[in-house]
């Protein structure tokens, strides 16, 4: 691997800022191709922060700052990628189920989506059904992604997956559940596609879900 | 035994004659399903403050903007607001809300806040606790919430609840030297706060929580040489101190929470929903510490009879029993607004009950066996 990107990778992984965006415009005018800075040095940045925080060693902090230092290296890396006919790997819709305010396990997984190269439809929180059914006819997400933290707003994934079923778009769309009280047992039970035990595997399941895993 | 006796049999190192059934009251909307729980043995938590802080300098204002009711501080340094989300259902009906919308938002607003800190006076009420002790006679448990938080989980709390961590964390990075300046007056406020608490007369006492999202080193930074400097004060006033440990990531706290020193370990959720047994949690705190159970609640999704054996082999986790409490310290029925999931909630709620009569008693059959 190029030095460079090995920089690039180790400043997203430490949370520099401003180091990402200075290392990333070193790359660019080397020539490197936009496609490997985001691959090699970004993702590959990401999937460690993710690994780390599997084995305890990274926690919420750690993935919010990488992340930031990510996203200030893709507002550099854009136009690049948008000249070099980058194609995202899929699409996600996602938010935090209706009822529940809490925002930061969905963030997370948007930030390490998006790090993994998805485009994200963030719905926020506190999502009705009706909404996650407008956006899906409107938008065509690859998959909805649903958050909940609370085991009372949980039952409202269901609901939400039942109000996809009901508009005949259930088979349009993958839904992957996620969120401190659901369990992979309670996402079979109500036929999500898949689940994530955290925002550092919620990559995984997606992208074996678009069929890039 | 009634309850408060169960119940202070586990705090205080004796046998209870079974297993304590012990949510916080606000988990259960009060009425006639409460009244059947009381009926089984169920006993109520009530988590109240003695001491509150108020800001004598500090000019307040309240609004209202559309569905946020919004609070206004006029320091002599500046101006800063929260908002709180009202009206959510059953979810946050107290009078505050849900905080979506902290105090500190930018750079700007720290020099208000240092202000508000430093402002603070603290009022003391005993009457709070000798009232509600009186009131709840054996039915009950009285918690004293005056000092839930660490000095560093005050900080997070300055930025919202629901929302903010965000800002929280890139904070702690763009402007370490302010964040520690707001830290230290944070600390200083705190031990003020600690020595009322040290000297009220509330016996159990909640101080603290682990959250999970931060992670064991950061604590131990920040928040254990507070916490190894008031808990054994606390311990030699004759307190029973707790921490709110309702990460579901405890298996990475688990050395943290042994090196705390608290005698009880609450809001404690077991597999599947957290990471770490009781067996396991066990072997790694030794015999003497409470373990005060969060209940799973996503187990209730699985129908009544699966919570029983589920209850039932989580109470033959922990022979002999008396070092563990049954409870719901997060949700319980708070929350749920339709008529399915609060079916499924409060047949699994007697489903717990069913299974503390059958298996709870002390000592356990799994060690009589």
């Amino acid at each position: 691997m190029r030095d460079i990107l090995i920089e690039i990778k180790n400043a997203i992984i430490d949370g520099h800022n401003a180091l990402v965006k200075e290392k990333v415009e070193v790359a660019l005018n080397q020539g490197l191709n936009p496609a490997d800075i985001l691959n090699i040095g970004m993702v590959e940045a990401m999937a460690e922060v993710g690994r780390r925080f599997e084995r305890g060693e990274s926690f919420v902090p750690e993935m919010l700052l990488a992340a930031r230092a990510m996203q200030s290296g893709l507002v550099i890396l854009r136009a690049s990628l948008v000249k070099a006919d980058f194609k995202a790997t899929g699409k996600v819709a996602i938010g935090t189920v209706k009822g529940d305010l809490h925002d930061i396990g969905k963030n997370l997984v948007s930030m390490m989506l998006e790090g993994a190269g998805f485009e994200i439809l963030d719905l926020g929180t506190d999502v009705a059904p009706e909404k996650v059914v407008a956006v899906v006819k409107e938008s065509s997400p690859d998959i909805v992604a649903l958050s909940a933290l609370l085991t009372t707003t949980m039952s409202n994934m269901k609901v939400t997956i039942d109000a996809l079923k009901t508009a005949g778009l259930r088979n349009r769309v993958k839904v992957i559940v996620g969120g401190a009280p659901v369990t992979e047992a309670y996402a079979q039970q109500i036929g999500a596609d898949g689940f994530s035990l955290n925002a550092a595997r919620a990559v995984n399941v997606a992208k074996n879900l678009v069929g890039e895993g | 035994m009634n309850f408060k006796d169960r119940i202070n049999a586990v705090l205080h190192h004796k046998d209870p004659d079974q297993v304590p059934f012990a949510p916080y009251i606000e988990c259960f909307p009060s009425g006639e399903y409460e009244r059947m729980l009381r009926n089984r043995g169920m006993g109520l938590v009530v988590r109240k403050p003695t001491i509150w802080e108020a800001t004598p300098d500090v000019p307040i204002e309240k609004k209202v903007e559309g569905e946020l009711s919004v609070t206004i501080y006029h320091t002599p340094k500046g101006d800063v607001r929260a908002a709180y989300k009202q009206h959510s259902g059953r979810l946050y009906i107290d009078e505050s809300g849900i905080c979506v919308e902290g105090l500190l938002k930018s750079i700007q607003d720290y020099e208000p806040i240092m202000y508000m800190i430093e402002d603070t006076v603290f009022h003391v009420d005993n009457t709070i606790y000798m009232d509600t002790v009186r009131d709840l006679g054996g039915d009950g448990l009285f918690t004293e919430y005056g000092c839930a938080l660490t000095p560093y989980g005050h900080t997070r709390y300055i930025f919202g609840e629901s929302s903010g961590f965000d800002t929280w964390v890139f904070e702690q990075a763009d402007h370490p030297k302010e964040f520690a300046r707001l830290f230290d007056a944070i600390i200083a406020r705190e031990e003020r706060r600690m020595q009322l608490i040290a000297e009220s007369p509330s016996e159990y006492i909640r101080f603290g929580d682990i959250d999970g999202s931060w992670g064991p080193e950061v604590v131990r930074r920040y928040d254990l040489p507070f916490i190894k400097k008031w808990i054994p004060y606390l311990q030699s006033m004759g307190k029973i101190c707790c921490v709110h440990a309702h990460a579901i990531n405890l298996v990475f706290f688990k050395d943290l929470i042994g090196e705390m020193g608290f005698n009880v370990v609450e809001a404690f959720t077991p597999p599947p929903v957290g990471n770490l047994s009781i067996r396991d949690a066990r072997a790694a705190w030794g015999k003497d510490t409470i373990i005060w159970v969060n209940f799973p609640e996503t187990v209730f999704y699985q129908g009544p009879q699966s919570v029983k054996k589920y209850t039932q082999d989580l109470l033959e986790s922990d022979p002999p029993g008396n070092r563990l409490v049954i409870g719901f310290t997060e949700m319980g029925l708070w929350g749920a607004s339709d008529s399915e999931t609060e079916r499924l909630f409060k047949e699994g709620i007697l489903a717990i009950a069913d299974a503390i009569d059958e298996a709870g008693d002390f000592p356990s059959s799994s060690t009589v066996g």
